[in-house]
């Protein structure tokens, strides 16, 4: 029997690989882990002549086709052709809301300089949460400079906690954010929105970010959520001096629980 | 198969040593694969643990994730705690956390009101870093793969490297078992207590998993375990008979299909379960996830079917979703009982909650690192060829340090090869190699490194396979590529190890190659000139993505992420058949990245000697010298190059010419 499987594993690639993966793009006979599979098999040659099968797979209902479409194109070189096509997907009043996340997604995959404008007007003018949240994280991904703005407009203005969150996120990955909409952010309704600011204000980008430590500092000892508490000392960790010490000593014997493991593990790894 | 109704016994602990099991249960997946996919994220999970474990056991909540997912967990070995990587929310991070079982036997939890945590719980590790996989290692700590938003992007672009770290029990001390780009996976303990794991990764420009083992505190350094691998073992398993037990899955395609493995004495890894295919094959009798070995030679296992089923990438074209439940499995017959099986959500990776027994292998001493006071992790060895002989070839090292998130969110690796920062002060930095072929140096601590042989023009003659790297104090020796990794042959009498070794770990002192800074200025005074590789001469041509023929413009023009310039040194010189793939024509590119004596533009540009020089040739051989036919050599030629710019451009180049400039993308 051992040898039987033997043959089995030699001969494993040759199923796997069965049959032109091309013809396993077409989404009307094929679902998505069949998709995945033939487009992570075409990316190993990219034959130009999937590009016209994969644009339309932008839009796919299934978000790790489209993401996975869009990986493709731009290891194909094919991101300005990509976020045309997703541009086109996601401006289209009449395509599903499935259709309009995927193509937010891809746009995002395909790190296409052009896909800002796009990601900007989805994040800024469309009633669906999920697509403002999408739109968000996208731009976040793109790491180009030019969405501080819609995005700050975002972190202060949006009524959605999740697309606020989404939006502090994006702020520590695009490279001109300043960091003061984040530090406002840290008083935000939300915990979600404080955490994600946190976490964007520990980037080595902010390090010097006038009143940083102190923000911080009010957070550890005063939030209402012990995450939030106990991220508050994670972040103050890696920065300041004696007055962020003091602070972290004392967050031990805080009646969070969360909050005085997360500060017993700064003050180690100060140590 | 065996009948698979038999009711499990009631005396578990007479029969197998456990009366109870720690399991995960996932709400389900439209295929197999995705729900061992890392980044899966499906609100609604839970930790539970079923006493006894049959099928009207008692269900206890461990951890209760209505809004949240888990990423895998672990039985400490005295069986009283769990770690567990639990999201609480979509806005959360996957974190580990350390469950107290007694607590929550006498009524205690885990998560209360606020975000706090209850009395069962400790939370072990914090930040935006995704920490998935936990595994109790013998010495009591927990390993662990993190994900982290500013490590090293992963080598297709996709995401973040997943790397291997170790935690003490209470979360402190992080230490970094892994260095390579790429994906840690599989990772498992052997009998003889090291750590066994898998990497996905970039070898020679193809996609594979590579096999590695490390002791448990890394300090020699992970090492190759075997060849590459054409499925994947997940969480290998120890079965006390000097074999390693895994879950196989595919390794193309989705992360479909599975049954368990064992591997053999030359290191492959075979399917042992009658009637299930290693593959992404159709598989009518199901498939297996998570096995742990049981004392009798049976397996704790996941496992799952469907009704009229062929569980593979293709469950979700038919409609089907696979229901995952708790079985114990015979690998000799296929035959297996169930435990349980809650039909509404996926039941997965089956712990024995126990006493474990720690094999004596695994007890022996955990290799600790010196404290040496100083920051960096030094390198010592020969340099030899394949002979074991002396390369006298070989003057100078240069070490590339892989580049951060930070500098550069998505380049690593270009077309198989390697990005990276020139370690040490400006670009021309290197570590000698001394006449015995001995080298000395400490580099920057927890960073992937890649060494280059140079020869005296300052070209890489050959580049070492792996990234290697450590913590600080670390120690990495080899004696030649071929030889035995672990120590260097008579080092302490080489002439390397007489002085000091060569500091290069300070990161403020690297060097980051921005073309636009570093090359287009060169580009422009000698070939972007009217009459040559300007946009209306186009002098040569290339054959440019579109499999189009372009002439060679060296203009500083922007052209997607990167330039026109870059785009036609670059650009891959081959024509392939549309349909097929199949290259038609192909020449080296211009510029091929890590490579400088292959990059044609350097052969027609030629470099003069840098080091050692006694006795070398001034001109390169394997390039153009001066007076030759290219223009910018010509006498009257007011555009040549001095000798640094050509040797800017062949480090450069063998660092993997990058583009730079925040946000480039291969």
């Amino acid at each position: 029997m051992r040898n039987l499987w033997l043959v089995l594993l030699l001969a494993w690639p040759s199923w796997a690989q069965a049959g032109d993966p091309l013809q396993r793009l077409d989404p009307d006979l094929y679902g998505p882990g069949t998709l995945i599979a033939a487009m992570e098999e075409l990316s190993t040659y990219s034959p130009a002549q999937a590009v016209a099968e994969l644009l339309p797979l932008l839009g796919h209902e299934d978000i790790e086709v489209a993401r996975t479409a869009a990986w493709l194109l731009r290891r194909m070189g094919r991101g300005p052709e990509g976020a045309q096509a997703a541009g086109t997907v996601l401006a289209d009043g009449e395509a599903s809301v499935a259709s309009r996340l995927s193509a937010v997604r891809a746009l995002g995959e395909l790190r296409d300089s052009t896909a800002s404008a796009a990601l900007v007007t989805a994040l800024g003018g469309n009633s669906d949460e999920a697509l403002r949240v999408a739109a968000a994280r996208a731009l976040g991904q793109l790491h180009r400079p030019g969405a501080v703005d819609a995005l700050t407009q975002a972190l202060t203005a949006d009524e959605s906690e999740t697309v606020r969150a989404s939006a502090a996120q994006a702020l520590g990955q695009v490279p001109d954010a300043d960091g003061h909409a984040l530090l406002s952010a840290l008083q935000d309704s939300s915990a979600s929105v404080r955490l994600e600011a946190i976490w964007s204000l520990a980037r080595p980008s902010f390090a010097v970010l006038a009143g940083l430590d102190e923000r911080l500092i009010e957070l550890l000892q005063n939030d209402q959520n012990c995450r939030v508490q106990a991220e508050a000392a994670w972040a103050l960790s890696g920065r300041g001096d004696q007055k962020v010490q003091a602070a972290l000593e004392a967050a031990r014997a805080s009646n969070c629980r969360l909050a005085a493991q997360a500060a017993s593990w700064a003050i180690t790894t100060r140590k | 198969m065996a009948a698979c109704q038999d009711p499990f016994p009631r005396k578990l602990n007479e029969e197998l040593g456990f009366s109870s099991i720690v399991f995960a249960q996932r709400q389900p997946a439209t295929n197999a694969g995705s729900l061992v996919a890392p980044q899966s994220f499906r609100p609604g999970g839970r930790l539970v643990w079923l006493d006894p474990a049959t099928p009207t056991g008692k269900i206890i909540v461990l951890a209760d994730l209505p809004a949240g997912d888990l990423y895998g967990h672990d039985v400490s070995a005295d069986g009283k705690s769990v770690v567990a990587s639990l999201r609480i929310d979509a806005h959360d991070r996957a974190h580990l956390y350390g469950i107290d079982l007694a607590i929550i036997a006498e009524g205690g939890s885990c998560f209360v009101a606020n975000g706090d945590l209850g009395a069962a719980c400790r939370r072990l590790t914090f930040g935006p870093t995704n920490d998935t996989r936990p595994t109790y290692l013998p010495d009591g700590r927990i390993a662990f793969l993190r994900e982290d938003p500013q490590g090293q992007v992963d080598f297709q672009g996709r995401g973040r490297s997943r790397v291997l770290f170790a935690v003490e029990a209470d979360g402190s001390h992080a230490l970094r078992l892994d260095i390579g780009p790429g994906h840690s996976l599989g990772l498992g303990v052997t009998g003889e207590g090291q750590l066994q794991f898998n990497r996905w990764t970039l070898r020679q420009g193809v996609a594979q998993f590579l096999p590695f083992r490390s002791d448990l505190n890394a300090v020699a350094g992970p090492v190759p375990d075997g060849a590459a691998l054409a499925v994947l073992p997940m969480a290998p398993q120890w079965d006390g008979q000097d074999e390693l037990l895994a879950a196989c899955v595919a390794a193309l395609g989705t992360w479909a299909a599975g049954t368990v493995c064992r591997r053999n004495q030359e290191g492959q890894w075979e399917g042992i379960v009658p009637g299930l295919p290693m593959g992404a094959g159709c598989s009518p009798q199901g498939r297996v996830r998570d096995p742990f070995p049981l004392r009798d030679q049976r397996l704790l296992v996941s496992y799952a079917t469907v009704p009229q089923g062929c569980l593979n990438t293709e469950d979700g074209d038919h409609g089907m979703i696979p229901d995952f439940g708790i079985a114990i499995l015979d690998p000799q017959d296929g035959g297996r009982r169930p435990v349980f099986n809650d039909p509404q959500r996926a039941d997965l990776q089956p712990r024995p909650v126990m006493a474990r027994a720690i094999d004596e292998g695994q007890a022996g001493i955990v290799p600790q690192l010196p404290d040496c006071g100083q920051p960096g992790v030094t390198f010592a060895g020969f340099i030899m060829d394949a002979q074991q002989q002396v390369n006298s070839a070989a003057k100078r090292l240069r070490v590339l340090q892989g580049l951060s998130g930070k500098i550069a969110p998505w380049q690593m690796e270009i077309g198989g090869r390697t990005v990276g920062a020139v370690c040490g002060n400006g670009s021309g930095a290197t570590v000698p190699i001394a006449a015995d072929a001995s080298f000395h140096f400490r580099a920057p601590a927890d960073a992937p490194l890649r060494l280059q042989v140079l020869d005296s023009y300052g070209a890489a003659i050959d580049v070492d396979p792996q990234w290697r790297g450590g913590p600080d104090c670390a120690r990495r020796t080899c004696s030649g590529c071929h030889a035995a990794a672990t120590e260097a042959v008579d080092f302490d009498a080489s002439l390397a190890a007489q002085s000091p070794p060569v500091d290069i770990s300070d990161q403020g002192t690297q060097f980051s190659f921005d073309f636009k800074r570093d090359i287009q200025p060169i580009l422009n005074a000698s070939c972007n000139t009217a009459g040559c590789h300007d946009s209306e001469t186009l002098a040569g041509n290339y054959v440019n993505l579109s499999g189009n023929l372009q002439g060679i413009d060296l203009t500083d023009e922007p052209a997607g992420r990167t330039s026109i310039a870059y785009r036609s040194l670059l650009s891959v010189d081959t024509i392939r058949n549309d349909s097929t793939g199949r290259i038609l024509v192909s020449h080296r590119p211009y510029v091929v990245p890590g490579s400088a004596r292959e990059s044609r533009v350097i052969g027609r540009l030629g470099v003069p000697c840098r080091y050692d020089c006694d006795g070398q040739a001034p001109w390169a051989d394997w390039a153009m010298g001066p007076g030759k036919t290219h223009p910018e050599d010509q006498a009257a030629w007011s555009g040549t190059l001095t000798d640094e710019q050509r040797w800017l451009l062949v480090d450069w180049i063998d660092a993997g010419a990058p583009f730079l400039g925040r946000g480039a993308s291969p």
